[in-house]
């Protein structure tokens, strides 16, 4: 199941406290980690905020090329957004703390994603 | 006469983002901005009622009494700032030569090292009396050769920091983008971005409901296909964009925080 995919990855990464697979043709969060401390409003902000960073699959919003994924830091935290290499409108939306490692981290969410996708 | 330099200061405060507190006290440098002896100039500027002030990097501190924007006795200070033989439990005061450049050399060992600078304010009524002279925090950053008022452009800190991680650059600057790569055919990749598409990202951005004024980094993996990927990042109303080697992403996000974040 999606849902214990997401709490695999989330166990193995605690820095990393919302694991949520979306859709962004239609903007909404398909799936979250069981213990995602964010309600529904800021799922929704999350995923908006993921459409607007990676812009549409065949329209990028920065460069030519469709970003596989993208990472936003700031003082609230790091998110990373990983796109489905197939179906570029699937993505995984990651939001963790300050200390969570992204070189480790994000190899693990892409092949996560991988699986959920494939199994979909 | 007014004072350019506390103006600048006074600004700074005002405008400086919600405070942000590590094991019950105040970060006001995260190392490098704003530099850490200006933000505990700061401090002691912006005390007026009688306080003591504890600052912390790290293991070492430094416990003042302050009021009046002085100085008026140091009360502890960690051993390892002992060999500036600080003059702790002594009343201070700027006549004192060799006291208050002790003062002086143990502030500058305390932030030897660019680490986070964090203060706890409480209210005390050990040492020092309102009427003894003190230090005032002009005189001690006259000692400590500081200029309060001096610019800090923290995005050209950014870039400089990351020469060697990117293969192309683009600076906002006083309305223009100001740009350098070894590969030409690279950079006008940039420059479309940069043209094209950053303010309408900025704007699709700020509908999502995220804010335009904090602090933001962005990278994007492999946004310009094999030339590379692309970072895009504002603060202060300053912009940078990059384009880099995917292998060097976790170099230049941690260079960001650690300038950007506290």
């Amino acid at each position: 199941m999606v849902s214990d995919e997401l709490d695999a990855l989330q166990a193995r990464f605690p820095a990393c406290e919302t694991l949520a697979y979306a859709d962004l043709t239609t903007g909404m969060i398909l799936v979250t980690n069981s213990n995602t401390p964010l309600e529904r409003n800021a799922l929704n902000r999350l995923c908006a905020e993921a459409s607007a960073v990676l812009g549409a699959a065949t329209a990028p919003s920065l460069g030519n090329s469709a970003a596989e994924s993208a990472v936003v830091s700031g003082q609230d935290g790091v998110r990373l957004f990983v796109r489905a290499p197939f179906l570029p409108n699937d993505v995984l939306l990651c939001v963790g703390t300050a200390g969570l490692d992204l070189a480790a981290f994000a190899p693990e969410a892409q092949a996560c994603l991988q699986r959920i996708s494939e199994d979909g | 006469m007014i004072d350019e330099g506390t103006i600048a200061r006074k600004l700074a405060t005002l405008g400086s983002e919600k405070p942000v507190f590590r094991d019950g006290a105040r970060v006001i440098s995260n190392g490098i901005l704003p530099s850490p002896i200006n933000a505990i100039l700061d401090e002691i500027d912006n005390t007026i009622l009688r306080r003591k002030l504890t600052f912390r990097v790290g293991a070492s501190f430094m416990s003042f009494i302050v009021a009046g924007r002085r100085l008026l006795s140091l009360v502890a200070a960690s051993d390892d700032l002992a060999e500036a033989n600080p003059p702790v439990g002594a009343a201070l005061s700027h006549e004192e030569t060799e006291a208050f450049e002790a003062v002086g050399a143990a502030l500058t060992l305390l932030v030897r090292e660019d680490h986070p600078v964090l203060v706890e304010s409480t209210p005390s009524d050990e040492g020092g009396t309102r009427s003894d002279i003190g230090i005032s925090v002009d005189r001690l950053a006259d000692l400590l050769e500081v200029v309060p008022s001096a610019p800090i452009k923290p995005m050209q800190i950014f870039v400089e920091a990351c020469e060697g991680f990117y293969t192309a650059c683009l600076f906002w600057s006083d309305g223009l983008w100001v740009g350098h790569a070894e590969d030409d055919n690279v950079l006008a990749e940039l420059r479309k971005v940069a043209d094209d598409q950053w303010e309408r990202f900025r704007g699709a951005y700020g509908k999502s409901g995220q804010s335009l004024d904090a602090p933001r980094l962005f990278m994007l993996e492999r946004a310009l296909g094999e030339a590379g990927s692309v970072a895009g990042t504002w603060a202060q109303g300053e912009f940078a964009l990059f384009v880099y080697d995917p292998s060097n992403l976790a170099d230049i996000h941690a260079i960001w925080r650690k300038i950007f974040t506290t």
